[in-house]
């Protein structure tokens, strides 16, 4: 089964690779996936005071439609306020990217990432209040 | 709680993959379905699919359809697979999953 246009390009030129500093409240980390299971995903949201996301980056080790699917959610997520990008559904990556049918699990993946960074932000926000003698 | 050892988890899957086949037989559904190298796809009138597969490491099985990605784990004490983000028995999500995509009214239970 080939992998679509799209999925190829993410996956040549993927976007937004990196990490953010550590230590910085401001930042949300999601990470799903085992390295047993063959797929690791990292996602890291920069959420601004307004709660919208300004900038976001990924470190995925999987298949190429792993890769191109976190690729796409951060270009997705970027201007989107939390609740929005808590939204997202795997079927509408799936479908923006063509997936072959069983590829879905690796959009799955993505949006568990996004959900996951999100709730770190608010735990880290949460803690932040109630913590300040840190 | 008592681990699955992975000779277990394929012997449930495997006879799981069998029922399913069953189910769709005994409800004479025009369900296309084939088992190749223990991944399990069902097509539908309309060519769109429907596949059962192990995830070893995870000890789960998964469901892709064109509704999304579904995931479940054994439950030992029941011999049920339940979905992990709701508990959903597995054969409940696929009459549902198969309603959807052949357009007909699909009860395996």
């Amino acid at each position: 089964m080939a992998y679509s246009d799209k999925v190829l390009d993410h996956y040549e030129n993927p976007r937004n690779v990196g990490a953010f500093e550590e230590g910085d409240d401001s930042i949300g980390t999601g990470m799903v996936g085992a390295p047993a299971c063959g797929d690791v995903m990292r996602l890291q949201i920069k959420v601004n005071n307004a709660g919208v996301i300004e900038d976001a980056k990924f470190k995925t080790y999987g298949c190429g439609s792993a890769i191109a699917s976190s690729s796409l959610l951060t270009e997705w997520v970027q201007g989107k306020t939390l609740e929005e990008a808590g939204q997202i559904k795997n079927t509408e990556l799936a479908e923006e990217l063509a997936l072959p049918p069983v590829k879905i699990h690796c959009s799955v993946l993505a949006e568990s990432a996004i959900k996951a960074a999100i709730k770190d932000y608010q735990t880290k926000q949460g803690t932040e209040t109630e913590d300040t003698q840190a | 709680m008592t681990e699955l050892s992975e000779s277990d988890f394929h012997e449930h899957i495997d006879d799981t993959l069998m029922a399913i086949e069953e189910a769709i037989d005994e409800a004479s559904l025009n369900i296309d379905y084939e088992t190749s190298g223990g991944v399990l796809s069902l097509t539908f009138d309309d060519d769109s699919r429907i596949i059962v597969n192990r995830q070893t490491p995870a000890r789960q099985l998964w469901v892709a359809a064109k509704s999304g990605g579904f995931h479940f784990n054994y439950d030992i004490e029941n011999g049920l697979w339940l979905r992990d983000s709701d508990q959903e028995e597995l054969f409940h999500t696929l009459s549902h999953l198969c309603s959807q995509q052949s357009g007909q009214h699909v009860n395996f239970n």
